[in-house]
């Protein structure tokens, strides 16, 4: 996964000059990190478990949380969270969230891995038919990148309203 | 306008736990078979997002494989990689012998958790914005955006 530096910057680039002002920028934002609320925990256990030689969390759970990380149950996931809100901001909180989780795995889509790490299309299939560009630890220029246009992008915005 | 009888609600909410608590079920369910995925031969090649070597010789290397058993591949050539190592690779089987498509070398692990950290820095940032333009109403249930 890219980190959430790189998912944050892409969500702020969208709602960085959005005209419509439909979109909830903070909901946006959320939506971006969100898939790796679980999957980070999910992968720092999971990589504590392999440096500590200990058991932290069954390999069943691994994966019974990691599909939480998959297309379908992340619609499901927005569909959910948009009725924690009230009933007029419900359409804009979807809209707003699902195209902060696109974006999350439109960029978790270039990174390479042959099998499970990313289940694409659970429930109706297991394999990945995504082979991605670059592996995670080749991804340290995108974050360079990243924090650069967003500070580029906050210090323009803060010079041109001081 | 907030305060009327909103009936679908809960329905909703129900309805999308129910699926995903499904769902997640149905992932357990088939754990084993998903977890077996990466250890099998499709089509004549086998593929590994990370395995740590444990030996290479001239001709051959050896792997941890699925239950934690060394697995050792004949390569008809000396494996581009090192005993501890931690490699993805992407083999083609050529009769008793595999050849090594593709294989990339895992960096160390102090990389992924440099990036974890840095990841707290958005973390916050996303969660203040977001708590400042809403508040959760804990009775209902139900966030309300602070006008």
């Amino acid at each position: 996964m890219p980190d959430l530096l790189v998912h944050a910057a892409a969500g702020y680039l969208v709602v960085f000059r959005e005209k419509y002002k439909y979109l909830i920028p903070s909901i946006v934002l959320l939506g971006c990190i969100f898939p790796d609320l679980i999957r980070g925990p999910l992968l720092l256990g999971a990589n504590l478990q392999n440096s500590l030689g200990v058991r932290l969390i069954s390999s069943e759970a691994i994966i019974t949380l990691q599909i939480f990380h998959s297309p379908i149950p992340l619609v499901l996931q927005a569909w959910l969270f948009c009725f924690l809100f009230e009933r007029e901001l419900r359409l804009r909180v979807f809209v707003s969230f699902f195209l902060g989780v696109m974006l999350h795995l439109l960029l978790d889509a270039g990174q390479r891995a042959y099998h499970i790490s990313y289940l694409w299309l659970f429930p109706f299939s297991f394999e990945n038919p995504i082979r991605g560009l670059w592996w995670s630890d080749e991804s340290t220029w995108i974050t360079i990148i990243a924090a650069l246009a967003v500070v580029t992008l906050l210090g323009w915005k803060y010079f041109k309203f001081r | 306008m907030a305060d009327q009888p909103d009936k679908t609600r809960w329905l909703n909410i129900f309805l999308a736990v129910f699926l995903l608590g499904s769902m997640g079920a149905y992932a357990h369910f088939k754990a084993s078979e998903i977890r077996a995925l990466p250890y099998r031969f499709d089509e004549n090649t086998i593929a590994s997002n990370g395995s740590s070597i444990l030996d290479t010789s001239n001709n051959s290397f050896t792997v941890r494989w699925q239950y934690g058993q060394p697995k050792t591949f004949f390569v008809q050539s000396p494996p581009p990689f090192e005993a501890g190592d931690q490699v993805a690779f992407k083999l083609m089987k050529q009769g008793e012998n595999v050849v090594i498509q593709e294989y990339h070398v895992w960096e160390s692990r102090s990389l992924w958790y440099t990036k974890l950290f840095i990841s707290f820095v958005p973390l916050v940032v996303v969660l203040m914005l977001f708590f400042k333009e809403f508040r959760l109403s804990l009775r209902k249930l139900i966030f309300y955006r602070k006008i």
